[in-house]
């Protein structure tokens, strides 16, 4: 993954804010997972797909924290997410 | 449109079957049935056309157009046939009518039991309902729930607790109703207490024991000394687990995935949440139910000889949690 990478969600997930988490079910196998606040956020900015760096420009402005950082944790998250089967990552190959 | 589903007027009427109807209130909806149901509490005649109509009528072996199928049982965007071998053909439809064709030879107390659990359940959730297998009491107004499988001990605990002076609210069908401030209330199930023949024992409720739930089986009817009519907000749900041998009683916090998944799973009957399409209905709502109540895993051994220990333990979280 990359700055560049394309996340975009997958379909059938159903999802509900409880409290600071967002609870979310697997419309394929039933599974649920939760995401803390930032996660949740992070779930709402990709309503549409949107490049890792406009996500890490979006949670920099909302919250007291660099792009640099955000963009560590932020990698971490994605690729947890691509594990459960909730997004996936398109990386645009450089000519 | 003319339905296959149209009743046949001279449907054979099943011997049972009183000249009179019996009026009920089930799970907060006024009801009036052709079939005495035994377990039913409440029975006063209604002056107005009741919500729900349970009566005898030929059914069709299939739906025109089934959306969902399973096992028995084939769906439609407005009705439910089910087939229960030996016992009878169920059509639930638009949430207001039970309509059931007896076979030969059944036994009617295993007829009721369908009436009143599967297919009511069936009917509560055409009209919307997030339908809880949960036994509850009230607890300074507050409704607590009990969710377990069949013969996890719902009614038993349900049983000691009404002994210890907390009315009971609902016996086995726990249906939720949105509350306008957020939150969730429970209906009355206005149904009896089922329980086996040890429980009646150990409580020492043998005078006060009804009808068998249905032939050749211990298991009997049982009024409850205190219940109550009016729905309560959800104050909390204990999914109850059973511990091993030497294990001493535990009550564990459940996070909000681990809550939702137990939700679930304790649905009435979670084919009939997927047969009937009604999933996100139920994610939404056991999300929303647990920004208002809190959920717990009630770990405890079987035996009645720790069942005190489960009733100290439970007053006195109860007497710590209040508000």
């Amino acid at each position: 993954m990359t700055q560049q990478t394309v996340v975009s969600r997958t379909e059938g997930w159903l999802t509900a804010w409880v409290g600071q988490e967002l609870v979310m079910m697997s419309g394929n196998n039933g599974n649920y997972i939760s995401l803390s606040e930032t996660g949740g956020r992070i779930w709402e900015l990709l309503e549409e797909p949107r490049s890792v760096q406009s996500i890490c420009e979006a949670l920099a402005g909302e919250y007291e924290v660099s792009r640099e950082v955000a963009g560590n944790e932020v990698f971490t998250f994605l690729d947890q997410l691509k594990q459960q089967g909730a997004v996936h990552v398109e990386t645009p190959s450089v000519e | 449109m003319h339905s296959t589903l149209e009743v046949a007027a001279a449907a054979a009427q099943p011997a049972f079957l009183s000249p009179h109807p019996f009026d009920y209130v089930i799970s907060g909806l006024t009801v009036r049935s052709e079939v005495e149901i035994p377990s039913a509490i409440a029975s006063v005649a209604h002056r107005q056309t009741p919500q729900v109509s349970i009566r005898a009528a030929a059914l069709p072996l299939h739906l025109e157009n089934p959306l969902r199928t399973f096992g028995q049982v084939e769906v439609d965007d407005r009705q439910l046939l089910m087939h229960i071998n030996r016992i009878a053909r169920f059509l639930i439809r638009d949430g207001s009518e039970i309509l059931f064709e007896a076979e030969d030879g059944h036994d009617p107390g295993d007829l009721t039991l369908y009436l009143l659990g599967t297919c009511f359940a069936v009917l509560l959730q055409q009209r919307g309902c997030v339908v809880l297998h949960a036994s509850a009491v009230s607890v300074d107004g507050r409704a607590m729930l009990f969710c377990g499988q069949s013969g996890a001990g719902k009614s038993t605990l349900a049983a000691m607790l009404c002994e210890r002076g907390f009315p009971l609210l609902n016996d086995d069908v726990c249906s939720l109703r949105p509350e306008p401030g957020g939150g969730f209330s429970v209906t009355p199930d206005g149904r009896m207490l089922k329980l086996w023949e040890p429980s009646v024992q150990h409580l020492e409720l043998t005078d006060r024991r009804g009808p068998a739930v249905r032939g050749n089986t211990e298991k009997y009817y049982m009024a409850p000394p205190v219940a109550d009519r009016v729905a309560q907000r959800v104050g909390g749900v204990y999914i109850l687990e059973d511990a091993e041998p030497g294990e001493s009683v535990s009550l564990r916090r459940l996070s909000v995935v681990d809550g939702m998944a137990e939700l679930k799973r304790n649905s009435y009957r979670p084919s009939l949440v997927w047969a009937m399409q009604m999933e996100a209905t139920y994610f939404r709502a056991t999300a929303a139910l647990q920004s208002d109540a809190s959920l717990y895993a009630l770990r405890r051994p079987k035996d009645f000889a720790g069942a005190g220990k489960v009733l100290e333990m439970l007053e006195s979280h109860w007497k710590s949690s209040r508000p």
